[in-house]
């Protein structure tokens, strides 16, 4: 069965463009937690999560991008210009930093990709853009960013050639919600001891979820869960770990397995994302697109704020994802210049260590195979401190 | 990052006004620490976040941004010994320790590692006084909103963010209700290749913003128990207006052939406009400088007598270094034009709702030519520039350190070259960390870059 989620992440373009043959429907890509996946599942899209490829040289973003750049984005930028997401029908871009949102510009500019217009204007553009706001909390931030999602519908509709209803967001929804309730179901089962599911095996459960139909995920996760109850435990006594990281992909799929060779299992994480609002449902009580909206607006990822007088929200989400996992240490594995997560990364480490006593080790990484090699003794001499 | 080898100076000045930023900026840290000691709130705030409410409310700003220029610039105790480091390499140090990453903004390594020392008066001009609050923004960078946070969670001061939209376009400047011919040569692209992507600002981004604004005075009032004033808001804002169209003949007059003014002089007197705009002070010194450029242009006086070629800047400055500024003078070159710290025409004054006025500014200025904040807007930004100041090349600042001025640089030099023939060269650095700049490398290419246009002007 865990099969079946690793071939969806090792052969994704594949599998993705299979989808589109199969059913003859369109697939999105998306680059941040932000998309309101719901309102592209309601319209019989499929969201596709975009990853980068993680190989050197990566000659086609050199010519318009600075190295001094998320490596990560860089990559993904790079197999957008080889044309590898070509199968794509249109991508969908947010705000989630300073490069994801210039992102915009370089897709256009790298691969461009004319639609249809109307008196020079395109109908729905092909890079679709999202400015969702930096904060999360506070006065007007919720009608903004449903402004926001509403000009997202409109295009879509237009794309797909269709009026998306409430009872379609409402549909969409519930499977969304079943997908929530499985995947907190997979990540409590990870707070247990002796552990039943290693933090490589959940993280590409999680990773294939962002590649498929959340219905078709939903099926093969609630046949595994119960498989999963009747195994045995892993064996040895891993070193519990919390993983704090950067981009969703393969690539970042190969520092967990550096942490179990190395005698230590994650059992819980931050990476962008995924798990980052597996926390708690869509509220059902409330208009469908509102309600996304209100989800969409507890992601407490490194870039947003909120709006706090005195913040801690990262730190405090921070605890809340390692509350009840018995974790005794805490690796930072994070893409070269991602400002947003460095700079949060000294009041965490000192939270970490003096209300709850856990050390922290950071690991610089350029996305490149070197930076995994280069990480191996590091976390081997981490896990061996925590051990003694 | 390679350690520092080089001989570092200030700039030449050109203009006798330009002579008189220092002096302005010294009275204003002084002011500070008498406003403090009177027991005026403080808040420490940041550049790009316009500052009249802070005059309108008697709140007194302080600028850790413009500090950490302040602490590139000078050495401990005052020394001239250039086997002292830069006082931002001193705060630098101690952030990095902390954890900070090199690659941030020097800017933020050195005011944090300033704060972390917790000694606040041992350092240049007294340091900064404490602050009681502080406020930063969202726009032109995700850097400072997360700096000025961490100083707040440090000094466990009261913190506000101001959130504006992160708006893609390809042009430098939409303003809501504008009636003027916008980009004249970017549409001119002589490939016909390119497609303008264009993103008027929408009602829900300015309700939005707007948003923030009346919450930022909901903020300051409860911290501060200062009332505001529309009046006394409206008073400000209608001197920060009428700075600002003396700023535009400035800007005008900038063109003249010879230079008039060039970068060195523009990159100083900036300081007046970006800190205390708003202010009486800074209105009279604009007029100053606008008349001493209009004596100059009158006289067909020059930055330097024989004017060969003209050079664009983009990005911000290398503050432990300006002498750059002055380098291809021996060559003939001068720096005529800097996109940056300049500003763009404000929208019509609106007295009956200031603060939605200044909504409108706060929009146009998150995308325009004070912070060409995404790519497209760089580069027409640039392309604009390059036109109207006749420049024959251009200097771009891949400032190492700096994601949003240093991601359209390859942008910016490939459109310039590949659509108008524009050359341009590299200059590799922090702004403040001199630590991060090669004195060799940077030579020798501005010498090869210098020969091909001297050789392209003949």
């Amino acid at each position: 069965m865990a099969s079946f989620f690793q071939e969806w992440v090792e052969y994704r373009h594949e599998k993705v463009r299979q989808w589109k043959e199969d059913t003859g429907g369109k697939a999105y890509g998306y680059l941040c937690c932000m998309t309101p996946e719901e309102i592209l599942y309601a319209a019989g899209v499929l969201p596709a999560k975009v990853m980068g490829a993680g190989e050197a040289p990566q000659e086609i973003v050199d010519k318009h991008l600075v190295r001094y750049a998320c490596p990560y984005v860089r990559s993904m930028l790079d197999a957008a210009g080889r044309g590898e997401y070509s199968y794509l029908d249109s991508v969908v871009v947010c705000n989630s930093c300073d490069i994801m949102s210039r992102v915009e510009y370089y897709w256009r500019t790298m691969k461009p990709h004319p639609k249809s217009t109307i008196l020079g204007v395109e109908l729905s553009p092909y890079v679709l853009y999202i400015k969702s706001p930096e904060k999360i909390s506070g006065p007007g931030v919720h009608e903004y960013l449903r402004s926001e999602f509403r000009i997202f519908k409109q295009h879509l509709e237009r794309d797909t050639k269709q009026v998306i209803t409430d009872d379609m967001l409402e549909s969409a929804i519930s499977v969304y919600n079943e997908h929530y309730d499985l995947m907190r179901k997979l990540h409590d089962l990870r707070k247990e001891e002796p552990l039943k599911v290693s933090g490589s095996e959940a993280f590409v459960i999680e990773l294939s979820s962002l590649l498929m139909r959340k219905d078709l995920h939903n099926q093969k996760l609630a046949a595994h869960l119960k498989n999963i109850e009747t195994r045995e435990p892993l064996s040895g006594n891993p070193v519990r770990l919390f993983l704090s990281g950067g981009g969703v992909d393969h690539f970042t799929g190969q520092i967990y397995t550096v942490i179990e060779e190395a005698g230590g299992q994650v059992v819980a994480e931050d990476i962008g994302v995924g798990s980052s609002w597996f926390g708690h449902g869509i509220d059902t009580d409330k208009p469908p697109m509102d309600a996304i909206v209100a989800h969409r607006l507890d992601v407490h990822c490194p870039h947003t704020m909120t709006s706090e007088r005195h913040p801690r929200e990262r730190f405090e989400y921070v605890k809340s994802k390692i509350k009840d996992a018995n974790v005794k240490g805490a690796v930072f594995f994070v893409p070269m210049y991602c400002e947003c997560r460095n700079l949060e990364y000294p009041f965490i480490k000192e939270g970490l260590r003096d209300e709850l006593g856990i050390p922290t080790l950071y690991l610089d990484s350029d996305y490149s195979q070197g930076s995994l090699d280069e990480a191996v003794s590091k976390i081997e001499a981490f896990i061996e401190m925590l051990e003694e | 990052m390679a350690e520092q080898t080089a001989k570092t100076a200030p700039s030449k000045k050109s203009l006798q006004t330009a002579r008189e930023v220092w002096p302005y900026v010294k009275e204003e840290y002084a002011a500070a620490h008498r406003a403090k000691a009177e027991g005026k709130p403080i808040v420490w705030s940041c550049a790009v976040l316009p500052k009249e409410l802070y005059w309108a409310m008697d709140v007194h700003p302080v600028f850790p941004e413009h500090y950490a220029v302040i602490t590139g610039m000078m050495r401990r105790g005052g020394s001239k010994d250039e086997n002292v480091e830069k006082e931002a390499v001193r705060f630098a140090r101690v952030a990095e320790s902390a954890g900070f990453s090199s690659y941030l903004c020097g800017y933020a390594r050195s005011s944090i590692g300033y704060t972390m020392l917790g000694d606040f008066e041992d350092a240049p001009l007294g340091g900064l006084p404490k602050p009681d609050m502080i406020i930063s923004t969202s726009f032109v960078c995700d850097l400072r909103g997360k700096w000025l946070r961490y100083l707040a969670q440090k000094l466990d001061v009261p913190f506000y963010v101001l959130d504006v939209p992160e708006r893609g376009c390809d042009m430098a400047l939409i303003q809501p209700g504008l009636r003027s011919a916008l980009l004249p040569f970017y549409n001119k692209i002589r490939r016909g290749e390119r497609d303008l992507f264009v993103s008027p600002v929408a009602d829900h981004e300015l309700d939005y913003t707007e948003t923030q604004w009346r919450e930022l005075i909901r903020f300051i009032e409860e911290v501060t128990g200062h009332k505001y004033d529309q009046d006394r808001f409206n008073e400000v804002m209608e001197t920060s207006y009428r700075t600002n169209e003396i700023r535009l003949e400035i800007l005008e007059l900038r063109k003249a052939r010879p230079a008039p003014m060039g970068v060195a002089d523009g990159l100083s007197t900036m300081y007046p406009g970006l800190y205390t705009t708003g202010t009486q002070k800074a209105y009279d010194f604009y007029v100053r400088l606008r008349d001493e450029l209009k004596a100059r242009v009158a006289k067909n006086e020059g930055i330097i007598p024989n004017e060969r070629f003209r050079l664009l800047w983009m990005g911000l400055a290398p503050w432990f270094n300006m002498s750059l500024f002055n380098y291809f003078e021996k060559y003939g070159g001068v720096f005529v034009f800097e996109p940056i710290y300049n500003m763009v025409p404000f929208p019509p004054r609106t007295p009956e709702n200031p603060i939605r006025e200044l909504t409108i500014r706060t929009m146009q200025q998150a995308g325009g030519i004070i912070a060409p904040n995404m790519v497209g807007q760089a580069v027409s930004t640039m392309v604009n520039a390059a036109h109207e100041y006749q420049c024959a090349g251009a200097v771009l600042f891949y400032l190492i350190t700096c994601r949003p001025v240093v991601y359209p640089t390859t942008e910016i030099a490939r459109v310039l070259q590949e659509d108008f023939g524009i050359p341009s060269v590299p200059l590799e650095c922090d702004l403040i960390d001199e630590r991060t700049y090669s004195e060799a490398q940077t030579f020798a290419r501005f010498d090869a870059f210098a020969e091909q246009l001297l050789k392209a002007a003949a």
